[in-house]
């Protein structure tokens, strides 16, 4: 580095440092240990070399199998999810007259991204509660006794009830990202096309949604990114039972790491996420390239 | 710039310094190695033994916990130079994990008093990792604390093969006694007309047949992985078919892991029809157990296993709607609630038990407990009477932090707990809070109340199972959790009517043998029990 340079931006270069450091430290090196250790049979103590071993018992595993079938339907509800309601909300209340009116259903969907998500998840563990949960104590008053179910407990419905954990799936940030981009569109397109004739649904699918497309482009990434890491409202609600029925990659990971002490098979496990997350994003980014 | 790449240097070479400073001298002191606290007797001694230390005792929540810190505080007073804290894991699991993490690191961090049960390891295997310290001498000095009898004397001494390893050294000294068995709740049992606590299964299923038309919660049942209490139920069945076996899988002379004191243990051990008690304190050679497995010696489709089984699946159709993934924590408010009229668990609930239902008042109920229960008729495949779990369940050891000085007030620590008067103290104050009893006092001299006694007296089975020989029927998945999944959703199919009791079976015995083979290549087992790899 020149001195010139150096003397240009040499405190921004030394403040960047310790952040880095600790990025470096905290992420970067137990990421590259963990790809190192994929190799190995390591529980802590002792480590060997066993090459492509984890990764071949990975694939052979037909529990692993169940979490990845499992997980493509997360992932892809997930997405489901994370797209259409919030961006049914950030419509409604765009349409919406009376900008005191706006304001509150705006507050309304984004002051629950201040609880802690884990609340959400006690909150609807006690709902599914088979004996003093909400959902049979309601079905049991409209005397629908035969709708009752162990949400949790059951093979049949315990996967869907983990899907619907969140309903109305208003996540506070993709609501935010869909209203602010709404609000950011082009007046004068939109005026052009209603003295066209546009109607209603013709603005919606001709304009917007084609003019939201980075939108969701973003929402979904993280959506994916999301999804594949997430295990806390599985471990909480399931520990991914009944049997296999919740199991994901993230639970074996972390059941193979700190329940087997089999942190190599749980780092390829990690390692394996890591690939697919990546190579998920570089499609996003790449194939789905559009100009905006 | 210059001026602030030096002032910055210069700063980072000060704090280096100051750190290096501080970890010799800082935390609990223990900065003496295991050399230096060996060789530099004398002075340096003297000067360790006044300054300040800090004893830490690791256990899980509600684990004693109010009992062990008042005994704490209480010997921090008498000796002042020694504090003694009580560090709280919030369950098993996390209790394994941070000691297995702490000594991975080098053991400096971790704390000098642990459950030996609790380690995630064999207690020999802890031994010669050199991760917990061989008790024998310590544990056979003269208690200052309790008129110069040594531990060992000062503990039930029926209980003292337990505190050896496999090899034969002392790892721990135990404080209780743990059981399991059913709390129920009389109040239900009456409701539904039944006055006497069912003895037998046919007993058991007619009175959880009259609760369940009663719309109360026939029975509270821990199923899922992380609190498979389920599980003891099925060791227990294995240990009433399959105990005769036992002498076959002990050590025994011209084994490679063979001693002197553990052949003094195992040569006295001999199977006898009605002695529920002939195999304490044996130890058990798992590769000899692997080898009994793969002689296929026990049927693990035969006929015992077609009837246990056939038993534990109409009990399951007793448990809490959605039992798979149901959390202990979540049963025992079933229970306490009023909602479920039978409870199976260990002894440890009893203390948590006797405080609620105190809290209570009017609102509570009188419970009792009872015992795992025989057959009506007798069945050849099922000798004996049923045991259960009946060890000592605060199994205490101490790490070795290669520190002699920290080893000599740790030491000192639990010749005080294991005092009579002290360890009758832990237990009052805990009962007062609530908290874990396991079960009675292995130290002599420590009394319960009657009702104490009386709860507990459902927990008092014939004799300690043997755990080991559930490797027979389901494989030795060594806690492997993806194991545990597999069978636990395997069980599941068969609960659910989704297969037969025959198929189930047949995929048992297939899974049975993918875990024991997984087990002997983890063991680095060659089968050969002359030979120790």
């Amino acid at each position: 580095m020149n001195t010139a340079r150096w003397k240009k931006y040499g405190t921004s270069y030394l403040f960047l440092i310790p952040s880095f450091a600790f990025v470096f430290a905290f992420l970067y090196y137990p990421m590259i240990l963990a790809f190192f250790h994929s190799f190995t049979k390591w529980n802590l103590v002792t480590s060997e070399w066993i090459g492509f071993d984890n990764y071949r018992n990975m694939f052979s595993d037909a529990i692993f199998r169940k979490g990845m079938l499992n997980q493509l339907i997360y992932t892809v509800t997930d997405v489901v999810k994370s797209i259409i309601f919030p961006l049914a909300a950030a419509e409604l209340i765009y349409l919406i007259g009376g900008s005191r009116l706006k304001y509150i259903f705006r507050t309304g969907f984004i002051l629950p991204m201040l609880f802690p998500g884990i609340v959400t998840i006690l909150l609807w563990q006690n709902m599914y509660d088979p004996t003093n949960g909400l959902i049979n104590q309601v079905l049991l008053s409209f005397g629908l006794d035969s709708w009752t179910r162990p949400w949790l407990g059951d093979e049949n419905t315990a996967l869907w009830a983990l899907i619907a954990l969140g309903f109305p799936f208003i996540s506070g940030l993709n609501f935010l990202i869909f209203y602010a981009s709404i609000g950011n569109l082009s007046q004068d397109q939109i005026e052009a096309a209603k003295i066209d004739g546009a109607n209603g649904w013709q603005v919606l699918t001709r304009i917007h949604l084609p003019l939201l497309i980075p939108q969701f482009k973003l929402v979904t990434i993280l959506t994916i990114i999301g999804s594949l890491q997430d295990f806390v409202k599985i471990l909480v609600m399931t520990d991914g039972g009944p049997g296999t029925a919740t199991i994901n990659p993230a639970i074996l990971m972390y059941k193979a790491a700190f329940g087997s002490s089999e942190y190599g098979y749980g780092s390829a496990i990690g390692v394996a996420l890591f690939l697919v997350i990546l190579a998920l994003t570089i499609f996003n980014l790449k194939v789905l390239k559009t100009d905006h | 710039m210059k001026k602030i790449i030096s002032l910055i240097t210069a700063l980072v070479l000060v704090m280096t310094v100051l750190a290096a400073c501080s970890s010799n001298s800082g935390g609990n002191g223990n900065s003496n190695t295991g050399t230096n606290a060996g060789t530099n007797a004398g002075t340096e001694g003297d000067e360790a033994s006044k300054e300040t230390r800090t004893v830490v005792f690791a256990t899980i929540t509600n684990y004693y916990t109010d009992g062990l810190k008042q005994a704490a505080e209480e010997y921090t007073k008498l000796h002042p130079e020694t504090k003694v804290t009580i560090d709280i894991a919030t369950d098993n699991s996390a209790f394994i994990t941070s000691f297995q993490a702490k000594m991975a690191a080098g053991g400096k961090d971790a704390p000098d008093i642990v459950h030996a049960n609790l380690t995630g390891d064999s207690p020999d295997n802890n031994l010669n990792k050199g991760w917990l310290l061989p008790l024998d001498e310590f544990a056979k000095k003269p208690n200052p604390y309790n008129n110069d009898v040594s531990i060992y004397d000062g503990v039930d001494e029926k209980y003292h093969p337990n505190m050896m390893t496999a090899s034969g050294k002392i790892f721990m000294l135990p404080f209780d006694l743990v059981g399991t068995g059913f709390y129920y709740n009389k109040k239900i049992f009456e409701e539904v007309g039944i006055t006497e606590a069912p003895t037998t299964w046919e007993d058991l299923f007619a009175a959880l047949q009259k609760i369940k038309e009663k719309n109360y919660i026939p029975l509270a049942m821990p199923f899922n992985i992380a609190a498979d209490y389920e599980g003891w139920m099925r060791s227990a069945f294995m240990d009433w078919t399959a105990r005769s076996l036992i002498p076959e899988i002990l050590v025994q002379p011209g084994d490679a892991r063979n001693t002197p004191d553990v052949e003094a243990v195992n040569s006295k051990i001999k199977y006898e029809p009605g002695n529920p008690m002939f195999d304490v304190g044996g130890i058990i050679d798992e590769e000899r157990v692997q080898i009994l497995a793969q002689e296929g010696r026990y049927d693990n489709q035969g006929a015992a296993e077609q009837k246990y089984w056939t038993t534990l699946k109409e009990l399951s159709k007793f448990y809490q709607p959605g039992y798979a993934t149901t959390s202990d924590a979540d049963l025992y408010k079933l229970f306490i609630s009023g909602k479920a009229a039978v409870y199976w668990n260990g002894s440890w609930q009893v203390g948590q038990l006797v405080q609620d239902q105190q809290k209570l008042g009017d609102k509570g109920f009188e419970w009792g407990t009872f015992k795992f229960p025989t057959y009506k008729e007798k069945d050849p495949n099922f000798p004996d009477e049923p045991r259960g779990i009946l060890v000592p369940g605060h199994q205490l050891s101490i790490v070795n932090k290669k520190d002699a000085e920290q080893q000599k007030r740790t030491e000192d620590f639990l010749q005080y707990l294991f005092s009579p008067e002290v360890a009758q103290k832990v237990y009052e104050t805990t009962l007062a809070a609530g908290q874990f009893v396991q079960g009675p006092s292995l130290v002599k001299g420590v009394t319960l109340s009657d009702e104490i006694n009386a709860y507990l007296e459902g927990f008092k089975v014939s004799g300690n199972m043997n755990g080991s020989l559930g490797t027979l029927s389901g494989g030795n998945t060594n806690n492997d959790q993806t194991l545990l999944t597999e069978a636990k959703a395997l069980q599941l199919q068969y609960y659910m009517d989704k297969i037969d009791l025959a198929e189930f079976l047949k995929q048992k015995a297939e899974f049975a043998k993918k875990a024991n083979k997984k087990f002997i290549e983890a063991s680095k087992f060659d089968l050969d029990v002359k030979t120790n790899p």
